[in-house]
């Protein structure tokens, strides 16, 4: 766990806080893009938690599943979250690295002339 | 120069028109002296801190949405003003603003199309193109136009600089408009302010989009290109943070003496005296200083006197489509991807009664990077899906349409009931779609399809508006002969005012189908050599 990726609760609530990177991990787990994904947890918790849409995903996810406790998720918690989560992650597996290479885009940022 | 308590000039804004301005008045002599509400970015801004497309965080800001609409993505940006420092309070679904409270303004997103109103499109206006026309040849050579010379009637030729080269997804659309067999359909090399010229600082490095900002400040903003050449000069200051509340006058009196402001950092209220005031703050921004300026002289806002101020609010109907051209799959990018829309396209849609109207657009290829076709793929189980997404990379095709405005009294906009952050009032907008500008879209969308059929299109994504996102704003203090029919003369001087000008879109009695862009531009040379003009006759007067 990263200082960075502790999230915490929204303004008001009385939730404990939980690990958004593990979290995120859990989440990625469920999904077909884990191989990819998964070594780039860090920065998709951080990207996510700077998201307004996706932090609000995670924080109810997180209440729903209890996850802050027991550091557990189920698929069923995802709920109606799993729309946009799988979006999001789905995004990021083709604005990735290994994806923009298999097309030879990348590196990105630089001269396309 | 150091922060003076008084000026010759006082304009406005830095976008558009107020760069101009603030360049060609500098340079004149006078004491100048911009006021602009927002800060300056930092240099690296679109190069760090928000660069395009996927660069950084794979193109996630804060405000992405999960799913989102692949066309809206132009309307997500950090850098848009929300409801609580805009000029209005952005209700949901209301008419959408986009501004940007910044150095440069609405420019620091800009595309750059930088295209003349025709002769036709002058009728309306209280002058001809004749009029015009040196002064968009001047701010062609100031801000550096590519383009081609074509002999359209219907899109007068510049001085251009050579443009970056068609790629296949383009010629594939030449031919599909060439196929049509339309004589008055067009699909010619796009007219933008970039920095085409090889080997500059500045020169176009093909991030295949400029809606998201350009790192190397290749297409024009008056930070850019305009202000280095000024900043330094003993008479002109560019005062940043600085929102102007109201201007300042004895009541009832036909004569300014400058502007109150708030500096944004630190809530005080400053003066400053100005022998001339210039307006160009926007469309909405504009209207609402003047109405915020009302004093018991003038109840409903100054150089409002005739009612004329905020009515025929416009912008441009517009369709955007979106498609995988067939013939490019498997197709990997050996061409300049250049900077996204190379191509203009002009055509004349038909409606139900039988008559035509003009309309103009692009065709949009750019890189994927950020992938917004994932929507169109929805269908497919991931492991077809990644191998689509691979062979269709390179064939995505945008075409998006714009027609002419409608100037409708009952579109305006009005003093508003809420107020920003700083205790400024805000300005409301009543907005309704004509039913006219329904059947125009119509006719565009089927234009549009049309083309890309030709052009071997698979699914087409297509999405229309007409409530704020064409970000073409018009109309709100139109520039008329009469009183009754608009807030400024010929010359773009209030009617009720001898020392105010407004030099904004709202100056923009009827919005053509083009770009209104290089036409504010054009005004505020024109208008900075009449400014000139007077500054002198008052000298010497007063000698």
């Amino acid at each position: 766990m990263t200082a960075m990726a502790k999230a915490a609760p929204s303004a008001g609530s009385t939730e404990m806080p939980y690990d958004a990177e593990d979290l995120m991990r859990a989440i990625i787990a469920f999904g077909p893009y884990r191989a990819v994904l998964i070594p780039l947890c860090d920065e998709i918790a951080r990207i996510g938690l700077g998201n307004r849409q996706i932090h609000a995903a995670l924080h109810t996810v997180a209440e729903r599943s209890g996850f802050a406790a027991t550091g557990r998720l189920r698929r069923a918690d995802l709920g109606p979250e799993a729309a946009p989560l799988r979006a999001f992650l789905e995004h990021i597996r083709f604005a990735s690295p290994a994806f923009l290479r298999s097309v030879g885009e990348w590196p990105l940022g630089e001269a396309r002339g | 120069m150091a922060e003076a308590m008084s000026c010759d000039v006082v304009i406005v804004g830095t976008g558009a028109g107020g760069g101009i301005l603030a360049h060609e008045l500098a340079k004149s002599g006078l004491r100048v002296v911009s006021l602009e509400q927002g800060g300056m970015l930092a240099p690296d801004y679109f190069r760090t801190e928000v660069p395009p497309g996927a660069t950084k965080d794979f193109g996630i800001g804060p405000d992405t949405t999960w799913p989102s609409d692949p066309h809206d993505s132009l309307f997500v940006h950090p850098l848009f003003a929300d409801g609580t420092v805009g000029s209005t309070s952005r209700p949901a679904g209301g008419f959408r603003h986009f501004q940007v409270l910044a150095v440069d303004g609405l420019q620091n997103l800009w595309n750059g199309v930088s295209v003349r109103f025709s002769p036709k499109d002058f009728r309306g206006f209280p002058f001809s193109y004749g009029t015009l026309a040196p002064h968009y040849s001047a701010v062609e050579r100031m801000i550096s136009v590519c383009g081609t010379v074509e002999n359209l009637a219907e899109l007068p030729d510049g001085d251009f600089l050579p443009p970056k080269p068609l790629r296949p997804a383009d010629r594939l659309v030449v031919s599909a408009v060439e196929a049509l067999g339309e004589p008055h359909s067009h699909a010619i090399p796009n007219r933008k302010a970039i920095n085409t010229r090889a080997g500059t600082a500045a020169s176009c490095i093909s991030t295949g989009m400029c809606t998201s900002g350009c790192p190397v400040g290749a297409v024009y903003k008056f930070s850019a290109r305009l202000l280095p050449e000024i900043v330094n000069l003993p008479n002109y200051e560019l005062r940043t943070h600085a929102k102007v509340v109201r201007l300042l006058r004895q009541p009832g009196a036909r004569q300014l003496s400058g502007v109150e402001y708030i500096d944004t950092r630190n809530g005080e209220r400053k003066v400053l005296d100005a022998r001339i005031v210039v307006l160009a703050a926007g469309a909405l921004e504009t209207p609402r200083i003047l109405f915020n300026s009302a004093d018991e002289a003038d109840p409903r806002g100054l150089a409002n006197r005739h009612g004329q101020v905020g009515l025929k609010l416009q912008d441009n109907p517009k369709v955007v489509l979106s498609t995988s051209l067939w013939k490019l799959w498997g197709k990997r990018r050996d061409y300049d991807i250049g900077y996204g829309d190379l191509l203009i396209l002009l055509s004349q849609g038909r409606l139900p009664d039988g008559t035509s109207f003009p309309f103009i657009g692009h065709a949009i290829h750019g890189l994927a990077d950020v992938p917004h076709y994932l929507a169109g793929l929805k269908p497919f189980p991931p492991f077809v899906k990644e191998r689509l997404a691979q062979m269709m990379f390179h064939s995505y095709v945008t075409l998006g349409l714009f027609c002419a405005g409608e100037p409708t009294p009952s579109n305006r906009v009005l003093p508003g009931r809420t107020a920003d952050r700083y205790g400024v009032p805000q300005v409301e907008v009543d907005f309704s779609i004509p039913d006219s500008a329904h059947a125009k879209m119509d006719a565009m969308a089927l234009w549009a399809r049309r083309v890309l059929r030709r052009a071997s299109a698979t699914s087409i994504y297509s999405t229309r508006d007409n409530s704020g996102t064409g970000i073409h704003y018009a109309g709100t203090t139109a520039s008329a002969r009469d009183p009754n029919e608009g807030v400024v003369d010929a010359q773009l001087k209030a009617h009720d005012i001898d020392n105010l000008y407004i030099c904004d879109g709202g100056v923009i009695p009827v919005l053509p189908d083009k770009h209104l862009t290089l036409t504010i531009m054009a005004l505020a040379h024109r208008l900075s050599r009449a400014i000139v003009r007077q500054a002198a006759e008052q000298d010497a007067l007063s000698a």
